[in-house]
């Protein structure tokens, strides 16, 4: 097996809320989205880079490794831990298609693999990777292509293209995952455009509504960046009642993200 | 789930409503001079009968357990001059840190037991010592049993008829109800702490409790919310007076509790008390009795999760103990397969065997200590890296035969009210201490293991692979406490290579260690009291004393890793203060190296986490698979720790805000407000996982 490398910017041994039971989260770096909420500007850009801090030594964000080794990395430390599972998650891990691909290939047989995706990926890219793993995240954004545009850098098209495939063309089980956003995601208009798409879904299990995170602009400045969300991410936003969605829909509470 | 009762009985111990009843001032000096030409057993007694004649009975109406301290303070311990003359200028060693045998006091009584010593008396010629020594073993238990007269008397004055007749009955006679058995097992711990006893555990409370607890509901004595408010009482009541117990520091009192695991036979252990007790642990939130559990693979999901939630608490226990390697370990180590089956431990994590009696808590060799030793003389005189392991074993050897000299300042004093119990001493007239049973073994902590680690990790790294730091460059930086070499210490200090980053380099140096450790400690045959050397993982106060304390002995100064002299070094098993571990799998990961059939002393795994870990029953859930993990990796001791920094250092400004808040600190647990400044720092100073 050729083993082809790729940049990850971190790993979290033991993230509780990144799928069923212990995870181990690996952060692929670079996303094709550039939200405006986003905690991990880190993640971005697909290159190495260096992080500045005020109090504290520069750091080095972005490691390369060979799909071999992180997938031995992977099985090392899962083989111990019951119920456990490795969550590809970043920046955006499909961004990485032939590295993911060949990580996932070489985990042991039996491990639990979760991809927390945005979608925007080429949609030959998205259904190998969708269908190699046990559960997707699906993490969806704005829904048409104006206010996807002015929110997340980048037209929603493709990205509803790719959710109608996973539903239809895979049996992979799968979730979505909302981010939810005080005049940005929790308009009654975002709630009748995502009625519609999800009456268009079969297999969705459930939509966890996520709260803004308080500290996402945490990292910008080591990043000598500017964070600028647009919208108010202190308020609480809360879920209209009458919501016509099949599936289970809950806003998960903000230590359970 | 606490009742009013028992919400208003915690407060009133929390509240230190039971010290009115205490008085100072006592003049012990008679007691000093009376025992002066007694035997050893004959002194005790005496000592114990004068002590408890000073002791004013105080019955507390509305209670079930029934003891409160009235001499308010430590009692000393008294020695005769046999002893003296025998230590000679030795210090001389207390017996301790150890359970006694509950399960006999309870199931025989002490009249039974007394019956029994007396038939042994009778193999002896009056005169001979061991005629002297039972006979001094049946004066103690005949001055507790008149003290217990006179606290049913008491009762009875009192007009508490049921107390009078709990008091008449036990410790006398064997416990019939769950109430007699608290009420004998805790009256008991009470008379060796005023025998002069320091860090008395409880043992494997859920087995010799069990009996009695399925018997009272069975037959309608209790119900299960009464069986739980008694038990709930009785831990409550062990709280009462441990700020008159000796220890290094409030809360390193001894008072550990084992649960779960297997029988001797070697079938499950596991009973409805496992769970039960550690969920009235987790209810009333106190630093005794502080729990332990043994594991292995079969353990139940249920006892796993009453463990996790009791870890969400922040007491700093359970601590878990991996039966799967434990026990294995200790039968490499010598011990017979029933009596290793039956482990539980000391004051703090040193496995206790039953039939024999370890001191599990000597002294440390403190590794970074032999690493710097060893390191520098590499780096002196240029030796390729393949001498590591030589050099390594020489420091060793050269650190315990230095340490060795101090040991044989200690004189161990016998213990005759705790042989009294054990069938081995009184089958033999002879003192468990020193002499009867199968085992008399030295433990000896290995602390500071990671910090030498990762200097050998970082000397390996830097100068003999990359050779980007040449010999005499690193050693002229440790010599000078890196003053001038900043740039290179910043190096050392963030470079990869350290224990709990998935490092192989740094992992196979603790492995090494630990090896170095356990064949060095071998080579002594005899450890004076016919036993070895038993090696351990732990530190007990060692990593305070060796980092900031000169007179202590095997000061640290600089390391390759970067530690500047002065820095701390990790309580136990941990990755260095200042060290950012890859996770808590790459940590378990580094611990599981160790060959643990070779280190059988004990000494956790200690890992803090954010409370955000334990915040819903998913996250608690997800916790259990840790736990289960941490089995799985052979890993063997293991604590955890729920820590806020922030809140840590505002306890410091404002230490009257924050009275309840409980730390582990070492094999214990204590009110982080109670602690010495520089243990608060040590704390505050350790990495923090948050899931």
């Amino acid at each position: 097996m050729a083993d082809v490398s790729g940049t990850i910017f971190d790993i979290a041994e033991c993230s509780l809320h990144d799928g069923p039971g212990v995870r181990m989260t690996v952060f692929l770096k670079g996303c094709p989205l550039r939200c405006r909420w986003c905690h991990s500007p880190e993640g971005q850009t697909n290159a190495v880079e260096t992080l500045h801090f005020p109090d504290l030594p520069d750091r080095v964000c972005g490691k390369i490794l060979s799909a071999g080794e992180l997938a031995e990395h992977i099985n090392s430390l899962l083989a111990f831990v019951p119920g456990s599972g490795v969550t590809f998650s970043g920046g955006e891990p499909m961004m990485q298609p032939e590295f993911l691909s060949s990580v996932l290939d070489r985990l042991e047989p039996g491990t639990h693999s979760l991809i927390d995706t945005c979608g925007f990926v080429p949609a030959d890219v998205f259904l190998m990777l969708a269908k190699k793993v046990s559960c997707i995240f699906f993490g969806l954004k704005l829904l048409d292509d104006e206010n996807s545009v002015r929110w997340s850098g980048q037209p929603s098209g493709r990205v509803i293209e790719n959710l109608l495939l996973l539903d239809s063309e895979t049996t992979t089980p799968y979730r979505l995952r909302i981010p939810l956003l005080h005049t940005v995601t929790d308009t009654p208009d975002y709630f009748s455009k995502l009625e519609k798409l999800c009456s268009r879904l079969k297999r969705m299990e459930c939509i966890d509504f996520l709260p803004s995170n308080l500290d996402a602009g945490a990292k910008y400045p080591s990043c000598s960046r500017i964070f600028a969300p647009g919208f108010d991410t202190a308020y609480d936003c809360v879920l209209p009642e009458n919501l016509k969605i099949k599936a289970p829909c809950r806003l998960l509470r903000r230590n359970e993200v | 789930m606490m009742s009013d009762r028992i919400k208003e009985l915690r407060q009133k111990c929390r509240s230190g409503a039971y010290h009115k009843y205490r008085k100072t001032g006592f003049d012990f000096s008679e007691i000093r001079s009376a025992v002066e030409d007694m035997d050893a057993a004959a002194a005790e007694a005496f000592a114990l009968k004068s002590i408890l004649d000073m002791e004013t009975p105080v019955i507390i109406s509305g209670e079930r357990l029934q003891f409160t301290r009235t001499i308010g303070e430590v009692i000393p311990v008294f020695f005769p001059k046999k002893i003296m003359e025998s230590a000679g200028k030795k210090k001389i060693w207390i017996m301790g840190n150890s359970n006694p045998d509950y399960r006999t006091i309870i199931f025989q009584g002490l009249e039974k037991r007394v019956s029994l010593i007396e038939n042994e008396l009778e193999k002896y010629s009056v005169g001979s010592e061991q005629h002297k020594y039972l006979s001094g073993m049946i004066q103690s238990c005949q001055a507790i049993l008149s003290f217990a007269d006179r606290y049913a008397d008491a009762a009875r004055e009192a007009g508490e008829t049921e107390l009078a007749e709990l008091l008449d009955k036990v410790p006398r006679h064997p416990a019939e109800t769950l109430q007699e058995a608290l009420q004998s097992v805790y009256f008991m711990s009470a008379m060796y702490r005023l025998a002069g006893y320091a860090h008395i555990g409880f043992g494997r409370a859920d087995q010799y409790l069990i009996d009695f607890y399925r018997r009272d509901i069975a037959d309608g004595r209790e119900s299960e919310e009464s069986a739980r408010e008694l038990l709930a009482e009785f831990f409550l009541i062990l709280c009462r007076d441990y700020d008159i117990f000796s220890g290094v520091q409030t809360g390193d009192n001894g008072q550990s509790m084992m649960l779960g695991g297997c029988k001797r036979d070697g079938s499950s252990a596991e009973n409805e008390l496992t769970t039960l007790l550690m969920d009235i642990s987790a209810d009333l939130k106190m630093i005794d009795p502080k729990i332990n559990l043994r594991l292995d693979r079969n353990t139940s999901e249920k006892c796993l999760m009453s463990a996790a939630r009791l870890s969400g608490c922040g007491l700093g226990f359970p601590q878990y103990n991996n039966d799967e390697v434990i026990i294995p370990g200790l039968v490499n180590f010598g011990y017979r397969l029933e009596d290793a089956r039956d482990y539980t431990v000391a004051a703090c994590w040193e496995f206790v065997v039953k039939n024999g009696n370890d001191l599990p808590n000597i002294d440390a060799i403190n590794f970074a200590y032999v690493a710097v030793l060893a390191i520098r003389k590499m780096l002196r005189e240029k030796l390729p890296f393949e001498r590591i392991a030589d050099e390594l074993k020489n420091a060793m050897r050269s650190t315990l035969d230095e340490r060795r000299k101090k040991w044989d300042e200690f004189y161990i004093a016998p213990g005759p009210l705790f042989s009294a119990f054990e069938d081995v001493a009184v089958q033999c007239g002879k003192d468990i201490a020193t002499e009867a049973g199968y085992h008399h073994h030295i433990g000896v902590h290995g602390c500071g293991s990671s910090t030498a680690a990762d200097s050998i990790a970082a000397v390996k790294h830097f100068v003999y692979d990359e050779k980007s730091i040449s010999a005499e460059e690193m050693l002229s930086a440790l010599e000078n406490n890196f003053v001038g070499s900043e740039e290179l210490q910043k190096k050392l200090k963030e470079c990869d290579c350290k224990v709990g980053c998935s490092d192989k380099d740094a992992d196979d140096a603790l492995k090494m260690l630990f090896d170095i450790f356990a064949e060095v400690l071998g080579e002594v045959k005899d450890n004076g009291y016919g036993g070895k050397l038993r090696p351990g993982s732990g530190s007990a106060m060692y990593y305070v004393w060796f980092t900031q304390r000169k007179d202590r002995g095997q000061y640290l100064e600089a390391t390759a890793d970067g530690r500047a002299e002065g820095g701390y070094i990790s309580s136990s098993l941990a990755p260095a203060p200042g060290v950012k571990p890859a996770g808590m799998l790459s940590v378990l990961k580094s611990y599981s190296k160790i060959d643990y059939n070779k280190i059988c002393n004990g000494g956790p795994i200690t890992m803090e986490f954010d409370p955000v870990c334990f915040a819903s029953e998913l996250a608690v859930a997800k916790m259990t698979s840790l736990i289960r993990g941490f089995v799985n990796s052979g890993c063997q001791q293991l604590q955890w720790n729920i820590l806020d920094p922030d809140v840590l250092r505002h306890a410091q400004k404002y230490p009257e805000q924050h009275r309840d808040l409980v730390v582990r600190v070492w094999g214990w647990s204590g009110f982080f407000v109670e602690l010495d400044k520089v243990f608060q720092d040590q704390i505050i100073g350790r990495h923090s996982f948050n899931g």
